[in-house]
């Protein structure tokens, strides 16, 4: 109940357009700026990584430079940027304390302590009343990981990947890229060459998580990219459920991130994986923001196995983040629950993909979108079902909000069957808040921005009852926060 | 930098510079669109709106329009098979040219004036070229220039303002040459005046032992209060490439009615392009296909909401049995300001068979706020409680799909078509069905039930 108390509070607390926009004073060890071989040996070496990662990092590059030479970047979202300079980017930067690895809260510089008191993190707080074990990402690098011992005891593994690739090769070769191949597309290829740091979990046979696992992203340096790289296994019988969330200082520069997340789920394993992303989504002119270019997919390659994807996208000025699901053990589960919001000029081109390969595979797909301002919402979606996947079933409602009428609100879902028993049911509908639900909250009292605020979070019940506790009152809130000045 | 998607084929310059003296007016225009058609070629899976049918069929192999034609014996057998239409005001299309002797011109109301496009382009009628539409004036869709440089005939139908054309007009389109690289390329170009009506009903034919390839671009311009009924009934041949493609322009208060029966062809591509140019008009597209043995049938339709206060509905419905494949792509936009519309997209399909396959992307493009959009799309098989229900009165297996096929397909067709096309349509179907499905699901179930 405290982080719930401590998330209200740091969202009441916040006024300003962007709650969470401060810079923090830290000096910091960066690679030269922009991408050469060179940038990577310098990541790799930085990390101190084995040979064969440092290799497997040069493969990614080289494929990315030969795709960047023949295709450049993606273009087939429906979003527009300008296009990004790779050369003009810092790709690595390690807060200074790095040097000597903190043991404890005590050995961690205090100004980045004190940037986490202002996120409502808390480190010594939460390790003390909400039991959730936070590994914290500041600019690339993890600096404090809690409540390791306590997790060790039940033989869950959950350390940063720079370290995983030191002490877990063995897993790690395994399962780095097994699910999201270097080759898979051009950010993806990127992100393997010049990964900063992430988060690796493992979960043993049998064992149910003691606790929900955290990680809050936090991008700081101006012009840094950060390439997060998260790898969890859930081996057989076992349960986990992972919390991300992030939020970034306000910026005039575009910053660009591109991460990779690999599930892996075995038999009767279960991941829940609930993402609240509220990087700064530049400013009402849509000037600045993070350009949020992601990979998450998840195997489910046991039977019975089951994964979850929640999340709430309010940040970032450009999204295009998919996360997938490949249903590849007979009985496997696959949901999707999504919120995407997008204000001013913020633009969302999201949705999931659900490959539906073995015998009574079941995915569900939720997805409300919500355009405002000069937003451009976009549900993108793949329900994709092979002809061995007999007895498929898939149900997909995407709902569209606008509010304004400036704004855009899109739907591409792509549907491939190539089985009879599936059964598919897709539906769309796209509107805007009813007059008459409007003027009854406003009747009873409340002000246009609360009855929207109200009427959306209505709209978005059915995804955010799927968010863990923490992160529902703040997804709430941030609801609201992200629509303010939509409306009036 | 430059992508490689689309297939060039250089057979065609010679073939191009062969034909070009014998083909009917406008040679600028023919000259232009060639060489747009050499720059892009023909579209891959690689190109989104052709993502579900590359046309690599037609990129190996040298697909030319006849000069002329004198098969018209065997045109007239085929004739059998043409809809019976009281009434109707009969065009005969055999090879790509206009035959005088199968048609019955018959009379039309003042105000109607009804050419082939030959004797059009050759009596030298300027205002036509302007409407001979290519892929530079119309971006990204497809054939249009090929068919532009190659076009051999076609009809040019234009209704005076306030003229209600009492009779519908039927066209029938054969294709008989077995002669493999035939192909035929028709333009047709309707235009309606204010406030007048037609009825059109389109069929197509054509032998079945060659590939040939069929490419119709048919433009509408709807002028305002205007109502236009139209139905294809595409009944290709079993080896043929059929491309057709609409570009429908639509005014204040302008109603269109369309129904596309999809059964033949080996390759059957429909793309249709409306606009909504003025407000309160309305557009309805209801389309059925069935496919089995290695057809494959695609639908494109793009409904561009320009204005607010329109009304768009679009019901298609597909049975697909063993090895069919089809697409539907329906894409609806609603521009800024394009208030109050109201947009509807339903795509329902069956699989009959485990090779069957189908691939359905209703998409939406909204830029206006008060709107009403929806889509729907399910795919799935025969109800197997339903099938259980009609063996148990008796039905074999066979007769129990055939009767909810037919059931399902007759929802769409009830909705798209007037009582005197409803019927004949119907046997059409039936008629497919019989010559088309055999479905190993009920053979299965057959002999599920014996052991």
């Amino acid at each position: 109940m405290a982080a719930t108390i401590e998330a209200e509070r740091q969202v009441e607390e916040a006024t300003g357009d962007y709650k969470y926009g401060f810079i923090t004073d830290i000096e910091t060890e960066k690679a030269p700026k922009g991408l050469s071989e060179d940038t990577i040996r310098f990541i790799s070496a930085k990390k101190e990584e084995p040979e064969w990662l440092l290799e497997w990092r040069l493969k990614a590059f080289a494929y990315w430079q030969s795709l960047a030479a023949e295709e450049g970047e993606p273009d087939w979202a429906m979003v527009n940027y300008p296009k990004i300079d790779f050369q003009d980017i810092y790709y690595y930067a390690a807060p200074k304390s790095q040097e000597d690895r903190p043991k404890s809260l005590d050995e961690v510089d205090p100004e980045l302590l004190a940037t986490y008191e202002k996120l409502g993190i808390s480190l010594d707080e939460q390790k003390v009343l909400s039991g959730v074990a936070v590994d914290v990402v500041f600019d690339s690098v993890s600096v404090a990981t809690t409540f390791r011992e306590t997790l060790q005891e039940a033989g869950v593994i959950f350390c940063s990947i720079s370290e995983a690739a030191r002490e877990y090769p063995d897993l790690m070769r395994k399962y780095l890229g097994s699910v999201v191949p270097v080759q898979d597309n051009f950010y993806a290829a990127l992100n393997s060459a010049v990964f900063s740091d992430g988060t690796f979990v493992y979960i043993p046979k049998g064992v149910r998580c003691p606790m929900e696992l955290s990680t809050y992203f936090r991008i700081n340096e101006a012009n840094t990219g950060q390439f997060e790289r998260t790898l969890i296994i859930a081996d057989d019988e076992s349960y986990v459920s992972y919390l991300e969330g992030c939020t970034a200082p306000m910026r005039d520069e575009n910053q660009l991130h591109a991460a990779v997340v690999e599930l892996v789920i075995m038999d009767d394993a279960e991941i829940k994986y609930s993402t609240v992303q509220n990087w700064y989504p530049g400013d009402k002119d849509g000037k600045g923001g993070i350009y949020n270019f992601v990979t998450k997919r998840a195997a489910c390659r046991g039977v019975n196995s089951k994964v979850s994807w929640t999340q709430v996208e309010t940040g970032s000025s450009v999204t295009w983040k998919y996360p997938s699901c490949i249903l590849q053990g007979d009985n496997s589960v696959g949901e999707f629950y999504s919120v995407a919001i997008s204000n001013n000029y913020q633009q969302a081109d999201t949705g999931t993909k659900m490959i539906h390969i073995g015998k009574n595979t079941s995915s569900t797909i939720i997805s409300k979108g919500i355009s405002a301002g000069h937003g451009q919402n976009t549900y993108r979606g793949l329900v994709k079902v092979l002809g061995g996947a007999d007895d498929a079933r898939n149900f997909t409602q995407c709902d569209s909000l606008l509010l304004g009428d400036q704004c855009g609100a899109h739907t591409v879902p792509y549907i491939e069957v190539k089985n009879p028993t599936a059964q598919i049911e897709h539906e769309a509908t796209t509107s805007k808040i009813s007059e008459d639900q409007l003027f009854y909250c406003l009747q009873r009292g409340l002000n246009t921005e609360e009855a929207v605020a109200l009427i959306v979070n209505g709209f978005c019940r059915d995804v955010m009852q799927h968010l863990p506790m923490e992160f529902a009152v703040e997804a709430q809130k941030l609801l609201g926060i992200s629509l303010e000045g939509s409306v009036g | 930098m430059a992508k490689q998607i689309y297939y060039q084929n250089d057979g065609y310059q010679q073939a191009f510079a062969s034909l070009a003296d014998g083909l009917p007016g406008v040679p600028e225009l023919r000259a232009r669109a060639f060489a747009d058609f050499m720059a892009t070629g023909f579209p891959t899976q690689k190109v989104e709106e052709w993502k579900y049918s590359g046309l690599s069929a037609l990129a190996n192999a040298v697909f030319v329009p006849v000069k002329t034609t004198d098969r018209h014996a065997e045109a007239e057998s085929f004739l059998a098979q043409s809809v019976p239409l009281e009434g109707a005001v009969q065009l005969v299309f055999v090879d790509g040219h206009f035959n005088t002797a199968l048609s019955q011109a018959g009379d039309l109301e003042d105000g109607v004036t009804l050419t082939s496009l030959a004797s059009a382009l050759a009596a030298g009628d300027n205002r036509l070229e302007g409407r001979l539409k290519t892929n530079e004036q119309a971006q990204g869709r497809g054939l249009r220039s090929v068919n532009a440089a190659l076009m051999t005939d076609g009809f040019v139908l234009e209704v005076a303002a306030d003229t209600t054309v009492s009779r519908p007009i039927q066209v029938t389109y054969i294709s008989t040459s077995a002669v493999v690289g035939h192909s035929t390329q028709l333009r047709n170009v309707i235009s309606l005046g204010k406030n007048s009506q037609l009825r059109l009903l389109e069929q197509h034919i054509g032998v079945d032992t060659g590939t040939y390839w069929s490419n119709f671009v048919t433009d509408c311009t709807l002028g305002e209060d205007a109502v236009l009924e139209r139905t294809v009934l595409q009944e290709e041949g079993a080896k043929a490439v059929y491309v057709a493609e609409g570009d429908v322009q639509l005014a204040a208060r302008a109603s269109l009615k369309a129904f596309w029966l999809t059964l033949g062809g080996q390759l059957s591509r429909q793309s249709q392009f409306l606009t909504f140019n003025g407000m309160e008009a309305e557009v309805a597209l209801y389309g059925a296909y069935l496919g089995a043995e290695g057809q494959s049938h695609d639908m494109l339709t793009v409904m561009d909401h320009k204005v607010g206060h329109c009304n768009s509905d679009q019901i298609f419905r597909g049975v697909l049995d063993k090895g069919a494949k089809a697409a539907f792509q329906g894409r609806v936009i609603v521009a800024p300001d394009a208030q109050l519309t109201n947009a509807n997209q339903a795509n329902n399909n069956m699989l009959l068979d485990r090779s069957a396959e189908v691939n359905s992307k209703p998409e939406l493009k909204i830029y206006a706020d008060d709107v009403k959009c929806s889509h729907g799309s399910t795919v799935g098989e025969l109800d197997k409680d339903m099938l259980f229900y009609l063996r148990s009165r008796g039905l074999d297996a066979d007769a129990a799909e055939q009767l909810l096929v037919e059931a399902f397909i007759a929802e769409v067709l009830e909705e798209g078509l007037d009582a005197e096309l409803l019927d004949f349509m119907q046997l059409r179907v039936r008629s497919w069905m019989a010559s088309h499905t055999a479905s190993p699901l009920t053979a299965e179930a057959d002999g599920k039930e014996r052991t």
